[in-house]
């Protein structure tokens, strides 16, 4: 028998929720199902067809693609994941009077422009860049060589870019970790680095897997990094899309793609979902 | 001792390090942004603030730098307004299936840009709205609005209700009680939702790549179409002023919030 | 009492002394003490005191300002956290959620690499003596709080410590278990001969399971001694009446039949000893009982009752001062609101504080 205290008539709270009902279904869940649409459609004729789907799975180039997105996702995560855990750890168990300001310079470059981030790249790796520079003026290298553009640079850049949603994915779960455990594995004997393999990292999973979900679906839906730093040369789906809506004005096929992006997409996240389920009930 | 020392100075160099590699870019960039030489060179031959001069005598980016406050504004207040609205009724409400209708206002920062953008680029096509203004705050309507949602959510869930009872108790209509106790106590969240949406819509490439580009050009994308072509100085130096324009906002909301509540850690 | 003063000391604090940076004040300020072998110390106080800073600094939780600590002859000021061989219960209890019971307790011995035989035995030994049994492979999270804090004790008792913290390990449990675990907890630690140090904020509790008890207020240890020491013979105001209920009077000792107190006037009660000016008297309100007026100490007037079954609390204006009284319920006739009634105590029921904590402006000594 409960009685909420003060039930506001529903249709007041219709009114309130229905502008942004409204506003989802007209940008979001409207353009999805017509993108979802026109991958379906076809070229002449009225009848549905996967047509735009065969051509995409019995092109081998498309495998490729596939093969090429996914590699630089997992590549991205690997180099990414390492990379965000420390800052993460670091901050989460600093005692310095400087956390929340380094806690804030590491998660506002996510909150600056992609495109000018990837610039900074062009800068960095570029012809007569940093990088060159410095390999040239030590000797080490006789002429400048191109690092800016290629599979390389793009990882590179897509690491810098996708750090902050690592380090912040990882935080926010080792803020909910109870210090004491750690004091508790010290008391116990344990040293620093039995503390971490022990305690600390299995603890961090869950933290980790996230940042590794959200770094991998970042990567593989990545456009202007890949673009700019590709130089041509690096093919991946959302790259393949771009150009099929833009040049190519294939719809119906980048919407296959896009559509085959998202079933990817969702395969992860399931498979992340299930491995998570798995981590959480063993031990 | 001296080993625990060593090992905690080469932690913090391993923290240092990893922090550089992220800076790194936007420092170059600041670094590059005062030479005057007409390509890319590090490092830079001079120091002078003559391309900050160009960049502030360039129409098109002027008019980039004006069509970005404008969206950003634009969409970020809708964005805010539909999401506090929706927010009151997603904490508050009593009404079957509000659980799902909570996930499905968070859902579009699950999904690929790209994606969306293709789906919007497919929509607004018909509707003649491609390359316009209106077109690209729709667009970016749907990409802020978990956001705007999510912030004010929050702020709503914290709020002490008894506040209100007092309020009303000592008299004031239910409106009068939302004007002046409710929004009052929601500022924060208010002022980091608009600045998270003009943030998100402010710095947003992917869509509008898709859907603008000729007669409708943001800074993000007049940046894009420059240096894909040219990579003088004074696009480091619009990239520079960029960057410092969004820092505004970002200390606003590190100093009301924290940044990291904001932006979901 | 002569043989055990003989043994020599296991633990040895002196001049403990921990000041957060910017705190106000210091949270445990120059505290010493020394405990033998075998003994379970208490440390009592409310909360803020500095005793959870005191026991995280003995166990190197908590940085030491200054100040020496001395396990079984060894200097440990400096030692590191993992050379300590101390075991800890945390309030909370910090298990390791990702780890089974029996990887729990072992977790000690895995890292100090004792494997194979040894530690099964080990661990199985731990598991019969907590009554765990049947429990080794369930995960923290299907425990309920008596057996996480039974988890929590075979885990630091794994490692076989010099030292057994408990920091409030009864806090979190339900009320109606607290009194069990309690005795237990004392009982395994005679068996066991372990030197322990146990944090709470419950007198009863402080002096119910201790050999030796360390009361704290405000970072200062206000007296070391055992239960009865700190019942019979508080070393001041605050330790009177943290440990019991209690009265206070500020008397002036007149000759050896006579003390003169404040509010009263002059009571015929004999002190042998003589001091110069105020001095707080401490008596128990049970140790007064109510009678006829004529042969009494004083006599007052009843101003409030409050009956709690087992007893009558009376409180009885005597003069300018008020004083409890408490009756068992069997004990004499019950008196009324508003009656006079004469009360008595001997000299022998009172006790004279040594200095007291200037709660009042009267007696400002501050303490040394």
């Amino acid at each position: 028998m409960k009685v909420p205290v003060r039930k506001q008539p529903s249709w007041f709270q219709v009114l309130l929720i229905l502008p942004g009902v409204a506003a989802l279904v007209v940008t979001f869940l409207f353009p999805l199902l017509w993108l979802a649409r026109t991958s379906i459609q076809p070229t002449t004729g009225h009848t549905l067809s996967l047509h735009a789907y065969a051509r995409l799975f019995e092109d081998s180039f498309y495998w490729w693609v596939i093969g090429r997105t996914i590699f630089i996702g997992l590549l991205c995560v690997v180099i990414t994941v390492p990379m965000a855990f420390p800052v993460a750890l670091f901050l989460a168990r600093s005692q310095s009077r400087w956390r929340g300001t380094l806690t804030a310079l590491a998660i506002a470059p996510l909150l600056t422009s992609t495109v000018i981030r990837t610039y900074g790249w062009m800068v960095i790796l570029g012809r007569h860049g940093l990088i060159n520079t410095t390999l040239v003026w030590a000797g080490i290298l006789a002429q400048p060589t191109r690092l800016d553009n290629g599979p390389f640079a793009t990882v590179v850049a897509l690491v810098e870019i996708l750090l902050p949603y690592g380090i912040i994915s990882i935080l926010s779960h080792l803020s909910r970790l109870d210090t004491e455990l750690e004091q508790a594995a010290s008391l116990l004997g344990a040293r620093r680095l039995q503390v971490f393999w022990r305690v600390l990292l299995p603890l961090s999973v869950p933290g980790l897997m996230t940042a590794s979900l959200l770094v991998f679906v970042l990567a593989i839906s990545s456009l202007v990094t890949p673009q700019l730093m590709g130089g041509g040369r690096v093919f991946v789906l959302a790259t393949e899309i771009f150009n099929q809506t833009t040049i190519a004005l294939d719809w119906p096929f980048a919407g296959a793609l896009s559509i085959t992006l998202l079933g990817f997409f969702g395969i992860f996240v399931a498979l992340y979902q299930r491995i998570l389920q798995r981590v959480e009930s063993q031990s | 001792m001296k080993h625990g020392r060593t090992v905690r100075m080469a932690w913090h160099l391993l923290i240092g390090l990893i922090y550089l590699f992220l800076l790194a870019p936007l420092i170059i960039v600041l670094i590059v942004s005062f030479d005057t030489r007409p390509y890319l060179s590090f490092p830079p031959a001079s120091f002078s603030l003559i391309s900050y001069a160009r960049v502030l005598h360039n129409p098109l980016f002027l008019q980039a730098g004006k069509t970005s406050l404008l969206i950003g504004g634009c969409s970020a207040g809708l964005s805010l307004i539909v999401g506090t609205s929706a927010a009151f009724a997603l904490v508050r409400g009593h009404f079957p299936g509000r659980k799902s209708l909570q996930w499905f206002f968070l859902s579009p920062m699950l999904m690929p840009h790209i994606v969306l953008a293709v789906g919007l680029m497919m929509t607004l096509q018909p509707l003649g709205l491609l390359d316009t203004l209106a077109g690209l705050i729709l667009a970016h309507i749907s990409i802020t609005l978990p956001y705007t949602t999510r912030i004010v959510s929050s702020g709503i869930a914290q709020l002490d209700r008894t506040l209100e009872e007092a309020a009303r108790i000592h008299g004031a209509s239910p409106w009068q009680s939302f004007c002046r106790v409710i929004l009052p106590a929601l500022r924060p969240h208010l002022i980091t939702g608009f600045l998270i949406a003009f943030l998100f819509s402010f710095d947003e490439a992917v869509i509008a790549l898709f859907i603008a580009g000729h007669r409708a050009v943001t800074l993000p994308l007049a940046i894009y179409q420059y240096i894909q072509f040219r990579t003088d100085p004074q696009v480091a130096s619009l990239s520079v002023l960029v960057v410092l324009l969004s820092l505004v906002p970002i200390i606003i909301i590190e100093r009301l919030i924290n940044l990291r509540r904001a932006v979901g850690g | 009492m002569a043989e055990t003063d003989s043994t020599p000391a296991y633990l040895s604090v002196s001049g403990f002394t921990r000041q957060f940076p910017g705190a106000e004040r210091r949270s445990v300020d120059d505290v010493s003490f020394t405990l033998k072998r075998g003994q379970m110390l208490t440390l009592l106080g409310p909360s803020g005191c500095g005793k959870t800073t005191l026991l995280r600094m003995i166990a190197g939780l908590t940085p030491v300002d200054s100040g020496q600590l001395h396990v079984a002859g060894r200097q440990m000021t400096e030692t590191p956290l993992h050379a300590r061989n101390m075991g800890m219960v945390f309030q909370s209890y910090a298990l390791f959620p990702h780890l089974s019971v029996a990887r729990n307790i072992s977790f000690g011995l895995d890292v100090r690499g004792v494997k194979g035989e040894e530690s099964r035995r080990r661990v199985a030994e731990l598991v019969s003596l907590m009554h765990l049994t049947g429990l080794e492979n369930r995960r923290i999270t299907e425990l309920s709080g008596g057996q996480r804090q039974r988890v929590a004790l075979a885990r630091a008792l794994a490692i076989k410590p010099d030292i057994l913290m408990l920091d409030e390990p009864l806090a979190n449990l339900d009320i109606r278990l607290r009194d069990t675990v309690r005795t237990e907890i004392r009982a395994l630690q005679q068996r066991l001969k372990i030197t322990a140090i146990f944090v709470t904020h419950d007198q009863d509790e402080a002096l119910s399971i201790a050999d030796q008890v360390a009361v704290m207020s405000e970072g200062r240890l206000q007296q070391f001694g055992t239960p009865a020491d700190l019942y019979t013979r508080p070393a001041n105001r605050f330790v009177a009446s943290f440990v019991g209920r209690s009265n206070f009077i500020e008397a002036v000792w007149v000759d050896s039949k006579r003390i003169h107190v404040e509010g009263i006037g002059t009571l015929f009660i004999g002190f042998s000893e003589s001091w110069k000016g105020h001095r707080t008297l401490l008596i128990r309100p049970h140790r007064i009982r109510l009678g006829n007026s004529l042969e009494a100490c004083c006599q007052g007037v009843v101003e409030n009752i409050v009956y709690t079954g087992e007893r009558r609390t009376y409180l009885v204006r005597v003069g300018y001062v008020r004083l409890t009284v408490e009756q068992q319920e069997d004990q004499g006739q019950p008196a009324q609101m508003g009656d006079m009634v004469g009360l008595h105590w001997q000299t022998t029921d009172m006790s004279v504080l040594q200095d007291s904590i200037s709660n009042d402006s009267t007696s400002g000594h501050p303490s040394s």
